[in-house]
């Protein structure tokens, strides 16, 4: 399929870095803020192929700008919105075609900014479903096809393996460092947990945990009480300079 | 310490890549198998890695056969005598490997220490009542030995801190990175590695995503080196298994248990490379020392 041109509808740095992906793979993108959408503004989304919306994480504004490209596009025009933690199934239920709603989680992350992961709601149908995932194949990502649960594929992995190892740490199995070197050397991960902590940020990570244990009740997403305190004493990790390590003031701190 | 002589029980897989690490250091190194033929196997494995290492002009063919003139082969424990350190790596099973140490305490010097290579079993438990509980102790080899720079090691509510001390000049003296551990169950790596492994499998279970798909994930989202189901076949379904039930039943956490999926393959024959078949189909079987 020769695409003509996609519509990204949102603000911030997501939405930037999308454009210029569409534009250095040849694709066409329009960019429209999505802060004050206005019906001449959004008019050029007639046009497009596909929408891909790029606001930021909060269901009611998400909603909302659903609802406005829903008046401009035609029924069946695929419809990818971005997001990581909400139900993507919530959303979708905003609008009158659910089933051409598709999600993406992107990591914006430098080192591993290739991964997206393509979510399939429950009312999702195949054919816009498969149009997004390849989308993404031609602006050189790597697509993962996955489900509308909590935490989509990565994190539902990722918390469980966290909290253990902070939680490990906690109950004093080894030092710290001594953790993060048996990670490194014996399992080959580009980090260890701890340090890894540190660059997300305690409080970001405290984030993540608690919404996957809301919605799924089970202790090993719960993040460890260790967690919790740190967070309380403002060590939140690189953007403090105190996490599980200290940073000197002098060093760059990397997103 | 600098060992001159030591030895290794148990020439499979794990056995062999520790041998090879003692090799290459220059110690002279007793291999001592239960029959002939497990020798011979074992042998075989030591003499294709170095083999291999020729291939790839990482080694002459004489520093080959230099490294293989160091090795005394054996069926016979009192071969073991007067070794410096000796390393089991034999079946997974604490009264096994409690009664190879039991022999063991009556044949050698009153200085040679016991190292199990156990992944998951306590070093307590292999110790127990072997006659020098202070001179026994854990260093947990990754695999494969010969090119994983970590060992974990741990000691029992016995070993003596002598013994750690040498424990320690002893990898270091093999060219591995020490982290050390307490004697609970699955030590650091495994501890952390099996429940993870375990929900990639109860993803897939679920349906959330396809086997292709969660390696994929894994390797560009989180950086690892290899996909959960890529590692799974090389290790093979049977031993993930008898590891994931070996940490359950010690830590009553479901999170160790195998998912029913791992039982199902195994009963279908599917247990990774060695079979052509296990999360992937593979063409020809994997062969140690061709990585």
């Amino acid at each position: 399929m020769q695409i003509q041109q996609i519509g990204i509808v949102g603000s911030g740095h997501l939405g930037t870095i999308l454009s210029q992906k569409f534009q250095g793979s040849g694709i066409p993108a329009i960019y429209v803020e999505a802060n004050e959408p206005s019906p001449a503004k959004m008019s050029v989304l007639q046009d497009c192929q596909f929408i891909i919306e790029v606001v930021p994480e909060q269901l009611s504004e998400k909603i909302k700008v659903l609802k406005h490209i829903e008046e401009i596009v035609p029924s069946e025009m695929p419809i990818a919105i971005t997001i990581s933690s909400l139900s993507l199934a919530e959303i979708a239920s905003s609008i009158r075609n659910p089933e051409r709603v598709v999600g993406l989680h992107f990591f914006t992350q430098a080192n591993r900014d290739k991964l997206v992961e393509v979510i399939r709601s429950l009312q999702c149908s195949d054919t816009p479903y498969l149009q997004v995932y390849e989308l993404m194949k031609k602006i050189g990502q790597v697509p993962v096809r996955t489900k509308d649960v909590p935490g989509f594929l990565i994190n539902r992995l990722f918390v469980p393996y966290m909290n253990h190892a902070i939680q490990s740490y906690e109950d004093e199995l080894t030092t710290k460092e001594d953790l993060d070197t048996a990670i490194e050397l014996g399992l080959g991960y580009p980090m260890g947990p701890l340090k890894l902590a540190d660059v997300i940020g305690l409080d970001d990570y405290l984030f993540t945990a608690n919404t996957l244990f809301q919605e799924l009740y089970d202790t090993k997403y719960a993040p460890p009480s260790l967690v919790n305190r740190m967070v309380d004493a403002g060590y939140q990790g690189k953007k403090t300079q105190k996490g599980f390590y200290e940073y000197s003031s002098l060093e760059e701190v990397k997103e | 310490m600098e060992p001159k002589k030591v030895g290794v029980v148990g020439c499979g897989t794990m056995g062999a890549g520790i041998a090879i690490c003692m090799l290459q250091s220059g110690m002279d190194t007793v291999v001592c198998e239960t029959s002939a033929e497990n020798l011979e196997n074992g042998l075989n494995r030591i003499s294709a890695f170095f083999e291999g290492s020729v291939k790839r002009g990482k080694m002459t063919p004489q520093q080959k056969q230099e490294r293989l003139n160091l090795i005394q082969e054996t069926t016979d424990l009192q071969d073991l005598v007067d070794c410096d350190v000796i390393v089991e790596a034999i079946f997974e099973d604490v009264r096994i490997k409690n009664n190879l140490f039991r022999e063991l305490n009556t044949i050698c010097n009153h200085n040679t220490i016991f190292v199990s290579n156990t992944s998951t079993l306590s070093i307590t438990s292999i110790a127990s009542g072997c006659g020098r509980q202070d001179r026994v102790i854990g260093i947990h080899f990754c695999n494969p030995a010969p090119l994983m720079k970590l060992v974990e090691i741990s000691h029992g509510l016995e070993t003596s801190d002598d013994t750690y001390n040498k424990a320690v000049e002893f990898s270091e003296y093999l060219k591995k990175k020490v982290v050390t551990t307490k004697d609970t169950p699955g030590f650091i790596l495994n501890l952390l590695l099996v429940p993870f492994e375990n929900d990639c499998i109860r993803a897939l279970e679920q349906g959330i995503a396809t086997v292709e798909d969660i390696d994929l994930v894994l390797k560009h989202g989180l950086g690892y080196p290899m996909g959960t189901f890529e590692l799974l076949d090389n290790v093979g379904l049977d031993i993930h298994y008898a590891v994931s039930m070996s940490l359950y039943n010690e830590l009553k956490d479901k999170r160790f248990a195998p998912p029913p999926l791992v039982k199902k393959m195994i009963d279908a024959g599917h247990l990774g490379k060695k079979t052509g078949k296990g999360f992937y189909e593979y063409n020809k079987t994997g062969m140690f020392g061709a990585v």
